[in-house]
């Protein structure tokens, strides 16, 4: 929890907090190491990269990178997914059997597969991260949130709205919608950690945020090439994301015992 | 009286407890019988009163780490089990003591053979080396399975409940068990298929000449079977009688309420006796006879002292206030 | 039993097919493929020779057809960067890849199946701690990273093991136990849990009522039961595989389908792109249908209905 609430504090107030500036280049002080190995000067807490950049202070601003994409990424796979979600449990029938047809057929594709695809089709951009992410990630969430209506589908305050004359798209948003809101919190908070490294992956390869920005999988693409001499440019990057994905996990799965007792999302 | 020579089993003071985060549960608790040669008891009782819980203490299985045997001695044979290693435990269980469980349909593992399942006790009790198929066959056949050679290769969820009850009774007596403990062993089935299932134990009992324990909270099925019946409640065993005795002149409270509450055919009542309220918790149990509460004749006493074994006949014992000196 | 694989033999072609049209259709959708063959300056005339020559003149359906017969073919066109067929390619490079993941899957069974084992057998001792917070961290840790960790600490600072190529075994240790950690890390979780509920069954009691020794217990009538669900697991892994394999062939030069791919993006060489994808998919797709062969293999409810 406190893991989570830190790196947020970090992409709220990151530019504050930075000592340094993170795109400034100086080849004079390329390649220092963290200070704790550096004879040379404690300036740079974390040591500097191949162009002389601060890694701490790239670190902060790839926090907000990663975090903003992945957010993003995130508002578009979880509406989708529950809209899909409400309208195949709710509709049933053929709606229902076409949508899940369609998520199956989805699931069929490795998600790696789509994204090698859509990069190649669209051109490697932050966009381009976040449009994959967003159409790769909403199945899970129409399948699980249509499993939920189907439980609350028949229950007596849906059958009681039903009857009192409720239009469907009411009945479907004041009435089944705020009952699946726990689920949808958990899921989100459980997907973050993937998505996280899902960006950071496709940075990496080439494929996402493009250079110079600050980007945690960019970065360590980038300290790959001086692994070496330079191992503090591709460790912290990575240390980063390590513990960003482990903070989320936890907290998901923190919530899901606050506000799942009975375990049904495993 | 009785000799030593005729004693199969014997528990002394047998105490199995549950650590939980509640606090202590006395499911068994400072129980005493014997089961001789060739004698089929009936453990009577409630759910819940432990009489489950002491037939697994007996097989050494039960589930650790919350539960433990505390205190007493099972002696088998004369050797106390409870001194035994686990691999000598394990030589014992399904060739010289046997079980049969509740539900027939989750004792089977659903993804092995019949075949494979039955073969199981023979295989790793050394018994019919190189012929275990024909000994399988031959077990299907006694507990009238048709078409053995058939079924043999089939799976539990092609069997209904009372074939695969069958199934689980051939594992049982596969080695010849001396004793053969069955929990509940028609509960889950059609009543129908009970009346079957409980020829078939008698057949069997007679032929491999095994005692038998059946632990049952059926009063009318422990009629039909027992030579003698245990009633226990709340972890201890309160009443043991002859069968017959126990029928015509059962003395404590408690099961002359469980004999008032068995409908009988042909007698009008206006309504079905039951005993008043609710089992107790064998969580921290009181000290007194824990039927008290319930008692319609309880006394002063029963709420303060746990009653001693009185004596009432030949093998008719009761723990009960009412027969005892204060 | 052949029925049954009979029906998923079709439905697994009938996947196949679908996913060649909907590739089909996002290619089209996305924009103009012209745009990524034929250089920005070209002369509207070249351009238009261009489009008759890979039919792009014709109604939209006839490319369909088109496409179609081609795929069935194998034929995706010729790479613009290594001027070879596209899906030959794709195929030169498979073993490479098929290694590296064979011997990841193989990895993380092996010792996801055994850490599973040993914590649900000992559960909440230190040993069983220790494998949590392993697997916890297991599914937080990002291949990528812990490449290039392993690297650095095997192959840069100790100097024991290659860094980069194919070759000896020796070359596969990295790559491999890479792409296998965060399969392995899940794996091993799903064994411990599925182990646990099966351990607590009664099929389980009734074996050792029997007399049936521990180990037997555990690893004929607990594991097999518990094996289900594991297999669902893997099935599910084996897309991370995949993305495992390409991210690992990048970063320790494996010469393989993933690197091809990744080459291939960054060169905009789309014929290779889309012999890739539509290749993965298709062993993507042929694994799956192998899992659910498995399923009836060990589970005769299935067999049998």
């Amino acid at each position: 929890m406190s893991i989570v609430a830190l790196y947020f504090f970090t992409v709220i107030f990151g530019p504050l907090i930075t000592p340094h500036d993170p795109f400034k280049t100086n080849l004079n002080k390329a390649l220092l190491p963290p200070f704790w190995q550096s004879e040379v000067s404690t300036d740079h807490l974390l040591g500097t990269d191949s162009m002389g950049r601060d890694i701490l202070s790239r670190l902060i601003y790839g926090a907000r990178t990663s975090m903003i994409v992945s957010l993003l990424a995130l508002c578009i796979c979880a509406p989708m997914g529950v809209l899909f979600g409400l309208i195949s449990g709710y509709f049933g029938g053929k709606v229902d059997t076409i949508i899940m047809r369609f998520t199956d057929l989805w699931m069929s594709m490795p998600a790696i597969i789509t994204a090698i695809l859509m990069v190649s089709l669209l051109g490697p951009s932050k966009q381009t991260v976040i449009i994959v992410v967003g159409i790769t990630g909403w199945i899970h969430y129409a399948r699980i949130i249509r499993g939920e209506v189907l439980s609350y589908k028949e229950r007596e305050f849906v059958q009681l709205a039903r009857v009192t004359g409720c239009s469907n798209t009411r009945i479907i948003f004041s009435h089944i919608f705020p009952n699946v809101v726990n689920s949808l919190i958990i899921l989100v908070t459980l997907d973050f950690g993937r998505v996280i490294i899902i960006t950071a992956t496709l940075s990496f390869l080439g494929l996402g945020i493009q250079p110079p920005s600050a980007a945690w999988g960019l970065m360590l693409a980038e300290g790959r090439q001086y692994i070496t001499y330079a191992w503090w440019m591709s460790a912290f990057p990575g240390i980063a994301i390590l513990f960003a994905v482990l903070g989320m996990n936890m907290t998901g799965d923190w919530l899901r015992d606050v506000l799942d007792p009975k375990q049904k999302l495993r | 009286m009785n000799t030593d020579n005729q004693k199969l089993l014997e528990l002394r003071g047998l105490r199995t407890y549950f650590f939980t985060r509640q606090g202590v549960v006395k499911a068994v608790d400072d129980v005493s019988f014997t089961v001789e040669k060739g004698e089929v008891i009936g453990l009577v009782g409630e759910s819940g009163c432990g009489k489950s819980i002491t037939s697994l203490s007996i097989l050494r299985m039960v589930p650790e780490p919350a539960g433990k045997i505390v205190g007493g001695k099972i002696l088998f044979k004369n050797e106390n089990l409870l001194e035994k290693s686990e691999e000598e435990m394990r030589q014992i269980r399904g060739n010289r003591i046997s079980m049969i469980l509740q539900d027939p349909m989750v004792a089977l593992n659903q993804l092995l053979k019949i075949g494979y399942q039955l073969s199981e006790p023979l295989k790793y009790h050394g018994k019919a080396m190189g012929q275990i198929r024909e000994k399988c066959i031959e077990l299907l056949k006694k507990v009238r399975v048709s078409s053995p050679e058939t079924r043999i290769s089939e799976y539990p969820f092609q069997f209904s409940g009372g074939m695969c009850q069958r199934v689980v009774i051939g594992m049982g007596v596969s080695c010849e068990p001396d004793l053969l403990i069955a929990d509940e062993p028609t509960t889950a089935l059609d009543v129908t298929i009970q009346a079957q299932i409980l020829r078939l134990l008698k057949r069997v009992k007679a032929e491999f000449n095994a005692s038998i324990i059946i632990i049952t909270h059926d009063l009318a099925l422990a009629a039909q079977i027992c030579t003698r019946v245990l009633v226990m409640y709340a972890g201890k065993i309160i009443e043991k009688a002859p069968v017959k005795v126990f029928y015509e002149n059962s003395a404590h409270p408690y099961s002359n309420g469980l004999i008032r509450s068995v409908p009988v055919v042909g007698r009008r009542v206006e309504r079905l006796y039951s005993i008043e309220g609710q089992p107790p918790s064998l969580l921290n149990p009181t000290a007194g006879c824990r039927f008290a509460p319930r008692c319609q004749k309880a006394k002063r006493i029963c709420n303060l002292q746990y009653p001693p074994e009185v004596i009432l006949g030949d093998g008719h014992k009761v723990a009960c206030w009412l027969y005892a000196e204060e | 039993m052949q029925k049954y694989i009979f029906k998923r033999i079709v439905q697994s072609v009938v996947t196949i097919f679908l996913i060649v049209v909907i590739v089909f259709f996002l290619v089209r959708l996305t924009g103009d493929p012209l745009a990524m063959i034929v250089p920005p300056d070209a002369e509207e005339a070249d351009v238009q020779i261009l489009k008759k020559k890979f039919g792009l003149d014709q109604p939209i359906l006839l490319q369909l057809l088109v496409f179609l017969k081609s795929a069935a073919r194998g034929d995706f066109g010729e790479s613009f960067k290594w001027q070879e067929p596209a899906l030959e390619l794709v195929l030169s490079r498979f073993p490479a890849t098929l290694e590296l993941a064979v011997s990841a899957m193989l990895i993380a069974t092996i010792f996801g199946l055994s850490i599973g084992i040993v914590s649900a057998l000992k559960q909440d001792s230190v040993y069983d701690r220790v494998g949590k917070t392993f697997s916890l961290l297991g599914q937080a840790t990002p291949s990528f990273w812990l490449g290039v960790m392993l690297m650095l600490f095997f192959g840069v600072k100790l100097d024991w093991l290659p860094v980069s190529g194919r070759g000896s075994l020796l070359h596969l240790i990295l790559p491999a136990t890479t792409i296998s950690l965060i399969s392995l890390a899940s794996i091993a979780r799903l064994t411990r849990s599925s182990m646990i509920d099966a351990l607590k069954s009664e099929y389980v009691v009734m074996a050792r009522i029997k007399g049936v020794p521990q180990h037997v217990v555990v690893l004929i009538h607990a594991l097999k039961n518990a094996s289900i669900p594991i297999l669902t697991l893997m099935s599910m892994q084996f897309s991370y595989l995949i993305a495992g394999t390409v991210v690992v062939e990048t970063i320790f030069s494996w010469p393989g389908t993933g690197r091809l791919a990744i080459q291939a993006l960054l060169a905009r060489d789309f014929p290779v792109v889309q012999a890739f994808v539509l290749f993965a998919s298709f062993i993507y797709t042929a694994v799956n249908l192998i899992v659910d062969v498995l399923y009836a293999l060990i589970d005769p409810r299935i067999r049998y209905q």
